[in-house]
């Protein structure tokens, strides 16, 4: 399968197995100009200790200005239809409408700064000193 | 050369400069691959990406390439530690129009000198690649984050 982003940002995509666990996830950022693109070919299988598990790709934020296809496709069409293919249940389908797919968990020291810190302004009284 | 002439020279030869300084464009493109796999998995593929943008038909000198790479691949219960490249492979790829036919021209990195000056630009390719396994007896522990960027300036 191959991702397609149009335009700068960040999006992650977890590939989720039937039962709806993220066997792999990925975060791609791309920076550059407004017209900036990029591509990401993905094999939708992996290969656990106990066999051969087909995963299914699900969009789990994207930058505001970002356009993103899988395959070609809207990437909640894409899904919905691989979903059914490598036998999701309705459960995981629901799951994946209301965005509660799981992300792999990530180290909390780990995780970068989401919004711009707040400029502390000139003769303020720290709120410790009042 | 009278104080006029010389005056006039030096003002041609500043609106020169200042109109070429005005054509120049410096651009940016930057592409980072942040990977994790859960512990079931005993197989990562290879890692490839690409960014790329189209360009004006300008002249394009290629400024830096780098590539960055962290994390990596260890197995979970195997005594022997797998061996790998410290850095990913980078690449820019720069196509470009001569008497109408398509060429291209590949960069490596890490580059930081300039490339000598390529006219009629037509786009910029930068690819990144890693290395997968195949693990049959370990589990694999997988956090890795790829980028590379490039620097470019078309006139």
């Amino acid at each position: 399968m191959e991702i397609i982003i149009n335009g700068p940002g960040e999006l992650l995509v977890c590939f989720i197995d039937p039962q709806g666990k993220t066997m792999l996830q990925e975060r791609l950022r791309v920076s550059g100009s407004d017209g900036v693109s990029a591509r990401r070919p993905v094999n939708l299988s992996v290969e656990t200790r106990k066999g051969h598990v087909e995963l299914s790709p699900v969009l789990k934020s994207h930058g505001g200005t970002q356009h993103v296809t899988f395959d070609g496709q809207e990437p909640n069409k894409f899904t919905m239809a691989r979903c059914k293919e490598i036998g999701c249940s309705e459960s995981v389908l629901r799951a994946i409408s209301d965005g509660r797919i799981e992300p792999l968990p990530t180290e909390p020291g780990h995780v970068p700064t989401r919004e711009l810190p707040v400029r502390p302004q000139h003769g303020a009284v720290p709120p410790s000193s009042r | 050369m009278t104080s006029a002439t010389r005056n006039d020279m030096i003002s041609r030869q500043d609106r020169w400069h200042r109109e070429e300084a005005v054509a120049l464009v410096s651009k940016m493109l930057q592409f980072t691959i942040d990977q994790q796999l859960s512990q079931d998995v005993a197989t990562i593929g290879p890692l490839f990406g690409e960014a790329f943008e189209f360009l004006n038909s300008g002249t394009v000198t290629v400024r830096e390439i780098a590539v960055q790479r962290l994390g990596g691949i260890a197995g979970n219960n195997s005594a022997i530690p797998l061996t790998e490249s410290n850095n990913g492979f980078a690449e820019l790829r720069l196509f470009w129009s001569q008497g109408g036919n398509l060429q291209e021209a590949d960069f490596l990195a890490p580059s930081h000198v300039p490339s000598p000056p390529f006219a009629n630009g037509l786009a910029v390719i930068l690819q990144v690649e890693d290395l997968g396994f195949t693990s049959a007896q370990a589990n694999l522990n997988v956090a890795r984050r790829l980028g590379v960027h490039a620097y470019f300036d078309e006139a």
